[in-house]
């Protein structure tokens, strides 16, 4: 080979390998930044509350995809809705709720279990007689959430500061969307588990369990800022009649229907629980004896006239009801105030029933 | 570097690429979209980014450890952003040396157009004699070689000997490569997909690539890529290394049972694979 053409190919190659140095360490510090961003992702959305993620999403995730516009649905399969979570679009209704097929491309990617890529917004199917002026870039895409193969939710992203995407990136959408869903369904799975066991599993009032946890800290509350509690404890009359007549899976139903009699009296801070087989109590904060008996014979009253239908009989029940007022100058406990409710109910069940009666008296109260 | 045993030539950052190669494929990862696909036209023009990317496959990571026999299979298991990494970490293949020197004076650009031509002839020749797994066909083709792209990036200048040598006194490269090295570019093409964790019948192709001297062909793939790989040197895609070929073109053609009539039928189909391939790796 003779020496200009051996200088002439040499140099030929250091050009190329001065470009692909220059790419690479393009690409690799690219990867590292992706990488960092990954593990910081990974350490803010390592939360228990979906709504503590679903915050730190719309505050970090544009700056951590390097992206302009997002928007995270939640998807309930059982219903087929997708419901807003997360965004950051400043003109999106707050907890929109979509129904799958009300969009197109949200619901192309749930049914293919992949992602969808338009790079060209304006051209795409998907947006035809859309016009969105936020948008100065025409890719969006849409990546499903998946745990195991279970779609749980959407994630729509679009427009950055490149006005493209490359494989690199869509490949660090795609990881970082894994992560999301992992986060998104360790804290449903966990918001899950805390709500079952806090809840009577027949009627989904508050269990026993919690109420005593509840009272307690009502109590506490009622002695710290002196204001008045109430506990109305309710027994279902003649109960087993209903049982021994229609059947326990009748049963079953008359004892949820006045739980959503007892839950549609509640206001907002009430607590209304099963405390045991055909028995339920309504912690009322703020509320004192009187107006306890009014909302007790509010219930009461909507559980008498109340038509139970059984294939085809029509049947009704009532209820008794006994009134616990808490003295918070005294030193009572919760399990005081308890007692003298149930004092007070065995009274009106043993006056005849269907009747609400209010507790009181020295004699009962441990303290005073 | 010396080589004494076939072992130290599987390194554990793979077998390097040419810097043009290389390039091409990262410009490519870097435009937007259509992704997957454009990204498998690239890598499958490269037989060393291909060994890499069938090793990952390949390897217990994914779950289909030693099972995938097909490039296109293991681009679309790993995507693109596995198969970023492995061509970021791709050896480059030097050529020129900054003192003036040259690290290899082999024309390695040769060896590479030979393997890609083997793999589109490789395919073309399955396609046509019915075997359904036309991308098998090529990976196989493509990746026959490996054996001497070892050689030839790390014993560059030996090999040159050897070739001369060969040229010299007309024998073919394995008897000089045995002489002197006592194994040959086959053995450490076998040895290296066998540490990749290569599917058995990739690792036969391999090993078989001169079975046919012996008057026998293995199985089709092995039959069909030595074809694939007589066929390139004989249209002029030799990879400039090896000048006695050793087992005649007829012979291999009879050995894999396809007529006269056949093999003329096909030629103007598999030029055209040649040309597309031929106008790839040049453009």
């Amino acid at each position: 080979m003779d020496k200009d053409r051996f200088e002439k190919l040499k140099k030929q190659e250091s050009n190329v390998i001065r470009s692909l140095l220059k790419k690479q360490n393009e690409m690799l510090g690219q990867s590292l930044l992706h990488l960092d961003h990954l593990i910081y992702l990974q350490k803010s959305i390592s939360l228990m509350s979906l709504a503590d993620i679903n915050k730190v999403l719309a505050d970090k995730l544009p700056y951590i995809l390097f992206i302009r516009y997002f928007s995270l649905f939640l998807f309930d399969k059982s219903k087929n809705v997708l419901s807003l979570a997360s965004h950051n679009h400043p003109d999106l209704t707050e907890n929109l709720v979509l129904r799958q097929w009300d969009s197109e491309i949200m619901s192309e990617a749930i049914t293919r279990g992949s992602y969808i890529l338009e790079s060209d917004y304006a051209k795409s199917r998907f947006f035809q007689r859309v016009n969105n002026p936020l948008f100065e870039h025409n890719f969006f895409i849409t990546i499903p959430l998946m745990i195991e193969n279970e779609i749980i939710g959407v994630l729509n992203l679009n427009d950055n500061e490149k006005g493209y995407l490359n494989v690199t990136d869509l490949d660090f959408f795609l990881n970082v969307s894994e992560f999301i869903s992992l986060s998104i369904s360790n804290a449903q799975s966990f918001e899950k588990a805390e709500r079952l066991s806090v809840t009577d599993g027949l009627t989904g009032l508050t269990n026993r369990q919690h109420l005593e946890a509840s009272l307690m800290s009502e109590i506490l509350r009622s002695r710290r800022y002196r204001s008045p509690l109430s506990l109305v404890m309710m027994d279902v009359d003649y109960f087993k009649g209903v049982n021994d007549t229609f059947g326990h899976q009748e049963g079953d139903d008359v004892l949820t229907s006045i739980a959503s009699i007892i839950k549609s009296m509640c206001r907002s801070h009430d607590v209304a629980a099963r405390y045991g087989g055909e028995e339920f109590v309504l912690v009322l904060p703020e509320t004192n004896g009187s107006g306890a008996w009014k909302i007790a014979e509010r219930v009461r009253e909507e559980v008498e006239n109340h038509r139970f239908d059984h294939e085809g009989k029509v049947h009704s029940v009532t209820i008794s009801c006994g009134i616990a007022e808490f003295n918070n100058e005294g030193n009572q406990d919760y399990t005081d105030l308890i007692r003298v409710a149930d004092a007070a109910l065995y009274q009106a069940k043993e006056s005849g029933r269907n009747k609400t009666i209010m507790g009181g008296g020295n004699e009962i109260f441990k303290g005073g | 570097m010396k080589f004494s045993k076939v072992d130290e030539f599987v390194t554990a950052e793979g077998l390097p690429s040419l810097p043009g190669q290389i390039l091409n494929i990262l410009d490519e990862l870097g435009r937007t979209s259509a992704m997957d696909y454009t990204v498998l036209q690239k890598i499958q023009y490269d037989p060393a980014i291909a060994l890499s990317v069938l090793k990952a496959a390949n390897s217990p990571l994914y779950g289909y450890a030693s099972r995938i026999s097909s490039l296109q299979q293991a681009a679309g298991l790993l995507g693109p952003g596995a198969i970023r990494n492995i061509v970021l970490t791709t050896p480059i293949l030097e050529r020129y040396q900054d003192n003036g020197g040259l690290h290899s004076p082999l024309d390695h650009s040769r060896l590479w157009l030979h393997m890609t031509v083997t793999a589109a002839l490789a395919s073309g020749l399955g396609r046509c004699m019915g075997h359904t797994e036309t991308d098998v066909y090529f990976t196989a083709g493509l990746i026959h070689g490996v054996g001497k792209i070892a050689l030839s990036a790390y014993r560059p200048h030996a090999l040159l000997e050897w070739m001369q040598l060969a040229e010299c006194e007309q024998l073919s490269l394995l008897e000089i490569e045995k002489r002197t090295l006592g194994f040959t570019h086959v053995d450490i093409g076998v040895k290296i997909v066998e540490t990749c964790g290569l599917p058995e019948q990739l690792i036969s192709v391999l090993k078989n690539c001169y079975a046919s001297e012996n008057n026998e062909i293995p199985d089709q793939l092995s039959g069909v890529v030595c074809l694939a790989k007589n066929l390139a040197n004989s249209w002029g895609f030799a990879d400039g290394i090896e000048s006695v070929v050793p087992v005649g073109m007829n012979k291999l053609i009879s050995l894999l049972k396809i007529s006269e009539k056949d093999m003329e039928e096909w030629t103007p189909q598999l030029r055209e694979n040649v040309d597309l391939v031929v106008q790839a790796q040049e453009g």
